[in-house]
């Protein structure tokens, strides 16, 4: 395994670190692997997740690279007015660039927690060399009450009545932090940008409007959605989603793993190892298949 | 426009376009690789003494990258030299829990010292370390002669202590978990704090630090930034001035950023400003 930093981008201001998998192990048919942002932490992401699951890619044979968006870590501001929310599409997609010419492959498999996850979808929405996308606790903005309660009826039902049974004092704990003040401001600010989302495209595409997930799989993606057990985004991916959600898996391209005891950013080493382990299977299963599908593609041509 | 890939980790593959702000790279001896960030000053401003930047560890590490980068480039502003890098087992650096051992570390230290050098070609090497970092600079500093200075960030003084602050505050955030663990560390899985772990070895080596018990005068000069009064300060302040460091001690209520909400992100300015201008009064 050998990592090397990078520095790429339009503007020259993307710092990364590319980790590239052992001889033995290569393979140069697999798609590319892209780890994004998660909040504001840099790239070598929450618990060091990124590092772990860079290396771990590595030694399956898939070449890595996990950067810094502009004004975020080593990378240096943009020099434009961009949006972040339209910036870090750009980004993606040169990062998908140089690791194109750098490895030769064609597609690639992006992977984000949270904000690092809407990335990855809405990124994943325009760019056709996406082949797979894995989404770590994205949650989107709430787009009104009526959904919010709707999930957390739906997380009552299937979370918080069981800790209630087993812990009545943590289950009351859990069920306060849910409902506290911040927690409720949050709400309140996602209501109002969520009613003037809707019917809004493009960069603020929300992963659970049903519309967006049938386009990604009818194009080819695959898309692993894992949700810490207790994290209210799985509650409002099925919400949102509602009876599309069994269509959708049925297809075979979408697969919701959920992670127990853990939280929103997999803390401790236990649920890392776990998420590491589920993500690096998934990815090594979709990489191979679209290895195929490459080969087979370029056999009848 | 995209650019080609390095062929070797010294010279990262870069596009065109102005100066950055950080030269990022690996450097250290082969399979102990260790990731830095080197701040050139502007060329029409430079000191003759560089900087190397020791992180704190684990969680405090995440939440101080920020307010590092930011102090690197205020320094590089201010003339100097900088290098911030990651500790062998942490950040970007090669290893992982295996590797975690305050004698590598310090080596770790040194061998950034090295790089700095052969980079710059400067001799006068300052140290600023957070938290670990500041002990680990300091211990540094007491093994060798040629550390210039020191700037200690509410250093950790008392390794036990440390240790209990540490595992108190893996338990506070247990228990606002928002899920009841069935998992317990007595139940066989290895230590940790808060997902970075803890091995036996580190452990013994943290109850180990004493920075009251350093016989030897770390450096000429040392500044002591305390964020929250800690008791343990004021006297090792004082032993440091006994063994013959010119000692500025200042306490500058500012926020204990490395255990902060993670999405908060703090840069405490005024912090920054002060090393920075104590650095600029010192090496002018």
């Amino acid at each position: 395994m050998n990592e090397e930093v990078v520095v790429f981008g339009r503007a020259g201001c993307l710092v990364g670190v590319v980790t590239s998998p052992p001889d033995t192990v290569r393979d140069a048919g697999r798609p590319g692997v892209i780890l994004l942002n998660a909040g504001r932490i840099h790239r070598v992401g929450p618990n060091r997740l990124h590092v772990k699951l860079a290396r771990q890619l590595a030694a399956r044979g898939f070449t890595v690279l996990r950067f810094d968006f502009s004004g975020m870590g080593d990378s240096d501001a943009r020099a434009d007015h961009l949006p972040i929310d339209q910036s870090v599409i750009v980004e993606t997609r040169e990062a998908m660039d140089w690791l194109g010419v750098a490895t030769g492959c064609k597609h690639f498999i992006l992977a984000g927690l949270c904000s690092g996850a809407t990335a990855a979808f809405q990124t994943a929405l325009v760019d056709p060399r996406v082949a797979g996308a894995v989404i770590m606790n994205a949650r989107g903005r709430p787009t009104g009450m009526r959904e919010s309660l709707r999930a957390y009826a739906r997380k009552f039902r299937r979370y918080y009545w069981k800790v209630l049974l087993s812990n009545p004092r943590s289950g009351f704990k859990a069920i306060r932090r849910g409902m506290s003040l911040d927690t409720l401001r949050q709400h309140w600010d996602g209501w109002r940008q969520g009613l003037g989302e809707r019917g809004r495209t493009g960069p603020r595409a929300n992963p659970r409007r049903p519309r967006y997930l049938p386009t990604l799989i009818d194009r080819g993606v695959d898309l692993l959605f894992a949700y810490s057990q207790a994290d209210v985004g799985l509650d409002y991916f099925h919400v949102g989603l509602g009876d599309t959600l069994d269509e959708l898996l049925s297809t075979g391209r979408l697969q919701i793993e959920v992670i127990p005891e853990t939280d929103h950013v997999f803390t401790l080493l236990p649920s890392q190892e776990h998420l590491v382990g589920v993500v690096g299977c998934w990815i090594d299963r979709v990489g191979a298949a679209h290895a195929s599908d490459d080969v087979a593609m370029m056999s009848a041509g | 426009m995209s650019s080609t890939p390095p062929r070797n980790n010294d010279a990262p593959a870069r596009a065109e376009g102005p100066r950055r702000a950080v030269t990022p790279f690996f450097f250290g001896e082969p399979g102990k690789r260790l990731f830095g960030g080197y701040h050139a000053p502007h060329p029409r401003l430079m000191r003759d003494c560089g900087i190397v930047l020791c992180y704190p560890m684990g969680q405090e590490y995440v939440r101080s990258y920020r307010a590092f980068r930011q102090l690197a480039s205020l320094l590089a502003e201010a003339g100097f030299h900088s290098l911030r890098f990651d500790f062998l087992g942490c950040g970007d650096s090669m290893g992982d829990a295996e590797v975690m051992d305050l004698g590598q570390w310090r080596r770790d230290i040194a061998s950034a010292i090295a790089e700095l050098r052969s980079r710059t070609g400067l001799a006068r090497i300052c140290l600023i370390g957070l938290r670990l970092g500041g002990t680990l600079a300091t211990l540094v500093g007491a093994d060798r002669p040629d550390v210039d200075g020191l700037v200690l960030w509410d250093p950790v003084i008392d390794g036990r202590a440390y240790l209990g602050q540490l595992r108190a505050w893996h338990r506070r955030r247990i228990q606002s978990f928002p899920v009841q663990l069935k998992r317990r560390p007595e139940d066989g899985a290895p230590e940790e704090v808060l997902g970075f772990p803890l091995t036996a070895e580190l452990q013994n080596g943290l109850a180990g630090i004493d920075l009251m018990a350093i016989g030897a005068r770390p450096a000429g000069k040392a500044l002591i930034v305390e964020s929250q009064q800690e008791a343990a300060v004021a006297p090792f302040a004082a032993h440091l001035a006994a063994l013959g460091t010119q000692v500025e001690h200042r306490f500058l209520p500012t926020p204990m950023i490395w255990i902060e909400d993670i999405n908060r992100v703090l840069v405490p300015h005024q912090v920054l400003q002060a090393v920075v201008a104590w650095l600029a009064e010192v090496y002018g």
